[in-house]
């Protein structure tokens, strides 16, 4: 049975029709959340409420378009709307030495890498932790794109019906995120003498 | 076809991810084997690319159909979502300080209805003392007596009702 024809069992009332598909879909809406937040808790309680969102939904599911494709646009929405709610708890917070769990100091981040840390896996923390952050750090229309193609593996043309843009307005998009991430990144990595 | 530096580099992106037709591959491809610097670029953008599998990824997620399920069952529970999504945009000191006031004005008001009910109580003894006391009956009649007569018989009165 297709995504679609499973969806439309669940608008028609089937709910053992809707656990399928979130057993199906889970993990890369999981993953989805975990790269747009950088953090493992609000992965799991947006992921949680995209399904929800889904089944409230699912009266107004027509089969236009493949399900994925409006899982991810609403996965999309979801994320952005959390982020937007995130940066305005942070501008409006009154700790003023509020500071993102994943920023150091660049010097910080130069003893790390000089340093001859002994555990391979807090080495590998860190190169995440680097890596979040560059994916963080870009504008909210790169990161998407940059997330949507590198991580799930959609084609432009279906990264362009999730965001309703145009496909050289991905192309475009995932230029300029490329360009960014390189700029942030290749300075560590010249540190690290990976390249 | 014959590609110069600053082409390559523009299109490098869509020539990672196979976007361009097959003779602009072709031509990037050859430009690359001949370019040192169009070169470097390209294995830095690879090299970069790859990097971003290094990305934390959740391998596993037991008990979310039932923790989905939950959350969907609360909100179906929910009588008024627009209230709530109403509610929900007034922010946490606002609905903090409105609650403060609330509890103040209830304490206040609170605190008169028991001190004034209590008052009653205390008295209620003594108003029906009063009734008795102001009754027309007593006070109808003047019986045209001198000052110190009438406060003797008060006094005769007062002593007989203390018995």
């Amino acid at each position: 049975m297709t995504d679609a024809q499973i969806m439309l069992q669940v608008k028609n009332g089937d709910a053992e029709a809707f656990e399928q598909l979130v057993e199906k879909y889970k993990l890369p809406i999981i993953n989805f959340c975990l790269r747009f937040s950088g953090n493992k808790d609000d992965a799991e309680d947006l992921a949680q409420d995209v399904f929800v969102r889904v089944f409230q939904a699912a009266e107004r599911y027509e089969d236009r378009a493949k399900f994925s494709t409006w899982l991810y646009r609403i996965a999309v929405n979801l994320c952005l709307n959390h982020q937007r709610r995130k940066k305005l708890i942070t501008f409006l917070s009154l700790d003023r030495n509020h500071h993102d769990s994943s920023e150091r100091s660049s010097d910080n981040l130069e003893a790390l890498f000089s340093s001859s840390t002994p555990e391979r896996e807090y080495e590998l923390k860190e190169q995440q932790r680097l890596v979040q952050q560059a994916i963080n750090s870009l504008p909210e229309n790169q990161k998407t794109v940059v997330i949507l193609y590198r991580y799930h593996n959609l084609s432009y043309q279906e990264i362009a019906k999730i965001l309703n843009i145009s496909i050289s307005a991905v192309e475009s998009r995932l230029h300029r995120a490329k360009l960014n991430l390189k700029k942030r990144l290749l300075t560590v990595m010249k540190q690290t003498k990976e390249i | 076809m014959n590609m110069n530096c600053k082409h390559v580099i523009k299109k490098m992106s869509a020539f990672q991810d196979n976007a361009l037709s097959t003779a602009e591959l072709t031509a990037i491809e050859q430009h690359l084997k001949e370019c040192q610097k169009c070169s470097q670029q390209w294995q830095e953008l690879e090299s970069v690319w790859e990097k971003l599998d290094t990305v934390e990824t959740i391998s596993s997620a037991p008990f979310f159909w039932s923790k989905v399920s939950r959350k969907i069952d609360e909100t179906e529970n929910v009588p008024s979502q627009s209230a709530v999504r109403i509610l929900s945009w007034i922010p946490a000191p606002a609905v903090a300080a409105i609650a403060l006031i609330i509890a103040l004005l209830s304490g206040i008001y609170l605190g008169k209805f028991l001190s004034q009910h209590t008052t009653i109580n205390q008295y209620a003894a003594s108003e029906q003392e009063i009734g008795e006391w102001y009754t027309l009956n007593s006070t109808d009649e003047y019986r045209g007596e001198s000052i110190t007569d009438i406060y003797v018989s008060l006094i005769s009165e007062d002593a007989s009702t203390d018995r």
